[in-house]
């Protein structure tokens, strides 16, 4: 089953996407589908306007280039201020993730 | 992956990659269409079904095609701001250090467009508060004058007759309110002292066309404007503040205005001195109004109605007009309509031409300012050639560095508009003292919103004016030419450029002296003008008797005759007369006369006077025929006479022997009860009683003691003292007078002084075009100095080269003049048609001169000349101060 991805998650695995190096839209998505074994259903087109937005922010940085393939495609890569952030969101995620499953998965707590 | 080239470090104009930005999105979408698509035939779809797949996977590519679209453009739209903010601070940096380095062009150019700015944003204000400036009342754009148009002696709009008004006021739809009102000077008592103050009596709607706030008090009320009404004025605040010291107690305070009892009831607010600068409203109804329909009393204004335009109005009251008389007999009424003017024309309308003429000349001295500071802007660029080669080189593109020379040009036209708002401030305060007796409204030009606007305005002007030129040369000439060959320009200003500039600099030049020297020469010419009596030495005091302590003519005569046994006793004073009426001041009349002892006959008005004997000995003015009048001609009963000018002998008795006629002035004598024939016992000189630059005023003089009813509104006592003094002769009279009386107030004038009131606008005019004229001339001379300057600096080698030739210096300085003449020449060419069409709009000014007047011209041509050779001489001596050897070795 696949889950719909929560509003600004999208951020964070194309942040942590190209912490690994710069690529292009396609390789994005590919390596999130692999990297989450399909689990969640990322309308693919999503990515560009979300790529645009985190580059306007200044946390990414493109340019044209070619690809192994011989095509030309957009080059994404994580600027300094990028990869900050991507350190934030990874900390939040963690605590995020802590603080829920302390709640979700505890016994009934005793008096 | 192998990322092979890169095609752009980053990504900072409007284009992504040189591409823009729908195409940028457009491709990186098919890329990942084509990519995805060909993965998944690799997995063994079918290549249609695979596309289809991929779309499908990708989601609604139109939607996000728009979003990937609008993500960047604002991230664009960012990049661009801030770039764009930041290149213009580097550049207005880069050009604070450019000008530092060369303080004296900058003060310079800053002082140029400071006198050219400066001269414009005064002008402007004048303008702006004479003519655009809603008057300071209430809904001003309603409030209309009304005036009569009428046939007859004097034909033109003027006052109304009393019935006239109550036929408008009462038929007519289009107004809200209507009232009449009129003013006169007169005498106010029950302040810290005796003095004048204008009077303005009006009509009970008055307060309603002029919905004025009393600031304390009240306005007068209906019920105090009938016939026999109280004594009540309102006062205004210029007067209650400058007179009482804003004393709260005035309000309630019995004082005599014009010689009645009046109780002040209310002060109107700041500002308000409608009419003609008044300082007291009272009701005019108090002693009841002429019924006659030729008795031209009064003066209307009205309040339209919302929506109604003046010239419904204007036909609305036309047709009132002509029924309101219909079946009259003809001699009863002379009315043949209306004419409904918008007030702020009325008040202000005359000023219109002087003013724009000013304006119009403001802008050329701009104009010349700004061809001065570009002639000067283009030469520096010249000079900077390789620098901006260099600065091209280096990556900075042309885009920007026209914007370089723009900024450059912005820096100093800020700094110009503020340096000359402060000038304009300071001119205001003159002009203000200058236009206080000629320029209405005078008193409420200032620097307001408006005028900012309008310097903002010329600052845009001057900057793209002084900043454009060098711009245009940077961009059409090849900067790597510059680069390559080490010359600096060697063109060396001689292009047609440098001709049209400097040309246009001295053609307007030539333009705004040639006006000036034309005004000038009118201006002697008025002053030339002979009025026909003397005003060397002369002195007026002037003052009105109170009504209720001299209820009769003969108590006028008994103070008249007691002042005149004063001031022959006084030793300083060697001569003096009494008249009711001064030549250029108050108090003259005009009116009708009959003659032969004949109601029937009728000659078309003169001026009148009634003065005491010695009045022509007194003023200068010679006695043609007959006698003087003397002391026997005096009181109601004895002989009549009458003294007459001889252009109203000719007027009245062509052909005839005037000594011995008789003749009476129209109603004006009723005092004594009883119309009386006077015959003319002498003939006089002609006098211009109004107007050096009219005709000669056909005048006839009665013995003050015998018509002494006619200075009712006021006398005036022309007195010498034997130094010649006016100031001794003044206040002798004044002491004699205050001790006989010493309930009036005094205005004390030279009669010089009141001549030359009434060329108080030419005066205006001419000192401001006079102005602008030499502050032409000083830029003209500073602009062809500067290129002068640069030519020789530029052309340094050759004038090395021609020294070391030997040739002399003299010949050397020919050439440098020479060439300074060339470029002046077209400018004098041109500037010389111009005046003698131009001059035309000024015909109206002109007095007794041409507007085409060729010694003028000449004159100014000449002096254009001697400039332009006078600001050429200096660089020229440079050019010969030349070390050849220096020269030639440099670069």
């Amino acid at each position: 089953m696949s889950l719909d991805l929560l509003k600004g998650t999208l951020d964070v695995l194309i942040l942590k996407t190209l912490s690994w190096g710069p690529r292009h839209g396609y390789g994005i998505s590919k390596a999130i589908r692999q990297a989450t074994d399909d689990d969640f259903r990322v309308e693919e087109g999503a990515l560009y306007p979300a790529l645009r937005r985190l580059e306007k922010k200044g946390l990414l940085s493109s340019e044209w280039d070619v690809t192994e393939t011989g095509r030309e495609a957009k080059f994404y890569r994580l600027t300094t201020p990028g990869e900050a952030r991507l350190r934030d969101e990874v900390a939040t995620w963690q605590r995020y993730v802590r603080a829920m499953s302390a709640v979700l998965l505890a016994e009934r707590p005793g008096g | 992956m192998t990322r092979r080239r890169s095609t752009r470090l980053h990504g900072d104009r409007p284009e992504v990659d040189g591409l823009p930005i729908r195409e940028d999105v457009e491709r990186e979408i098919r890329a990942h269409l084509e990519e995805a698509t060909e993965e998944l035939m690799r997995e063994g779809w079918e290549a249609g079904a695979a596309r289809a797949e991929a779309e499908r996977r990708f989601g609604d590519v139109e939607g996000i095609r728009r979003r990937s679209e609008a993500e960047t453009r604002a991230r664009d739209r960012a990049v661009r701001r801030a770039h764009g903010w930041e290149g213009m601070m580097q550049d207005v940096r880069y050009t604070l250090r450019s000008l530092a380095r060369s303080p004296g062009f900058a003060i310079v150019a800053v002082v140029t467009l400071a006198l050219g700015i400066g001269a414009n944003s005064a002008i402007f204000s004048v303008l702006n508060g004479v003519l655009l400036k809603p008057l300071p009342y209430p809904e001003p754009e309603r409030i209309v004058w009304i005036a009569e148009a009428h046939d007859g002696p004097g034909a033109g709009p003027g006052p109304v007759p009393w019935p006239n008004f109550v036929d408008w006021k009462a038929q007519s739809s289009s107004f809200e309110s209507m009232t009449t009102f009129g003013a006169s000077s007169v005498p106010v008592l029950g302040g810290d002292q005796p003095v004048t103050a204008v009077q303005a009596s009006v009509s009970v709607e008055f307060w309603r066309v002029f919905p004025v706030a009393p600031v304390a008090g009240r306005l007068t009320l209906p019920e105090e404007h009938v016939e026999g009404g109280p004594g009540v004025a309102v006062v205004s605040e210029r007067w209650w503040e400058a007179n009482t010291g804003r004393d709260p107690g005035l309000v309630g305070r019995v004082m005599e205005v014009a010689g009645r009892s009046t109780q002040i009831v209310g002060v109107a607010p700041s500002g308000f001195n409608f009419p003609f600068d008044a300082d007291f409203w009272t009701p005019n109804e108090r002693f009841g109004h002429s019924l006659s329909r030729t008795a031209h009393n009064y003066r209307v204004a009205g309040r339209l109605r919302d929506g109604v335009s003046p010239e419904t109005a204007d036909t609305e009251l036309d047709a009132i007009s002509i029924r309101m008389v219909a079946g009259l007999p003809p001699e009863d009424y002379d009315i043949e309509g209306a004419i409904v003017t918008p007030l702020r024309e009325q008040i202000a309308g005359g000023a219109r031409e002087p003013l724009t003429l000013l304006m119009v000349a403001a802008g050329m001295v701009l104009l010349i300012a700004a061809t001065n500071l570009g002639s000067t802007l283009l030469a520096r660029s010249t000079n900077r050639r390789r620098e901006m080669a260099v600065r091209a080189s280096l990556g900075a593109g042309r885009g920007r560095l026209v914007r370089q020379l723009l900024t450059e040009s912005l820096v100093l036209s800020v700094a110009g508009a503020a340096a000359g708002l402060a000038l304009a401030g300071v001119v205001l305060r003159v002009l203000r003292t200058l236009g206080a007796d000629s320029i209405p409204r005078i008193h409420e030009i200032g620097i307001d919103p408006f005028v900012l606007l309008f310097t903002l305005g010329a600052v845009v002007f001057t900057t793209l004016l002084c900043g454009l030129l060098p711009a245009l040369r940077v961009s059409e000439n090849g900067l790597a030419d510059s680069l390559r060959s080490g010359s600096r320009g060697n063109a060396g200003g001689r292009g047609p450029i440098w001709r049209l500039l400097v040309g246009a600099e001295v053609a307007l030049a030539l333009l705004l002296l040639a006006g000036g020297a034309l005004l000038m020469r009118s201006f002697q010419q008025v002053l030339s003008v002979d009025p026909g009596f003397e005003t060397e030495g002369l002195v007026s005091v002037s003052t009105r008797l109170s009504p209720e302590r001299y209820p009769e003519l003969p108590a006028y005569i008994d103070h008249y005759q007691r002042i005149a046994q004063r001031l022959q006793e006084a030793p300083e004073v060697e001569s003096f007369a009494l008249s009711n009426a001064v030549p250029f001041g108050p108090g003259l009349s005009t009116g009708s006369v009959n003659l032969h002892y004949d109601p029937e006959t009728y000659v078309s008005p003169g001026t009148y006077l009634a003065v005491t004997p010695g009045f022509f000995d007194l003023m200068g003015i010679p006695l043609l025929k007959g006698r003087d009048f003397t002391d026997a001609d005096r009181g109601r009963d004895g002989e009549h006479v009458a003294i007459v000018s001889a252009a109203w002998a000719e007027r009245a008795w062509p052909g005839e022997d005037p000594i011995g006629q008789v003749m009476t002035g129209g109603g004006m004598d009723s005092f004594w009860g009883q119309e009386r024939w006077a015959t003319v016992v002498g003939v006089v000189d002609d006098v211009r009683h109004y107007s050096l630059t009219g005709e000669v005023d056909p005048t006839y003089y009665f013995p003050l003691y015998q018509r002494a009813g006619r200075s009712r509104f006021g006398f005036h006592v022309i007195a010498r003292s034997p130094s010649g003094d006016p100031a001794v002769a003044g206040s002798a009279v004044r002491r004699a007078m205050a001790e006989l009386d010493p309930t009036t107030p005094f205005t004390i004038r030279t009669l010089e002084d009141r001549l030359l009131a009434t060329v108080a606008e030419r005066r205006f005019i001419l000192a401001i075009l006079g102005a602008f004229g030499g502050l032409a001339l000083l830029l003209a001379g500073v602009g062809i100095y500067g290129v002068v300057s640069w030519q020789v600096a530029s052309r340094n080698r050759e004038m090395g080269i021609r020294l070391a030739l030997g040739e002399t210096p003299a010949s050397v300085r020919r050439l440098v003049v020479r060439g300074a003449l060339t470029m002046v020449a077209g400018g004098l060419v041109f500037g010389g048609v111009g005046a003698l069409f131009g001059g035309r709009l000024l015909e109206s000014f002109l007095f007794g001169v041409e507007a085409g007047d060729p010694l003028t011209l000449l004159a100014v041509v000449v002096l254009l000349s001697a400039t332009a050779i006078g600001a050429a001489w200096v660089p020229a001596v440079r050019a010969t101060r030349v070390d050849p050897m220096l020269a030639m070795r440099s670069e």
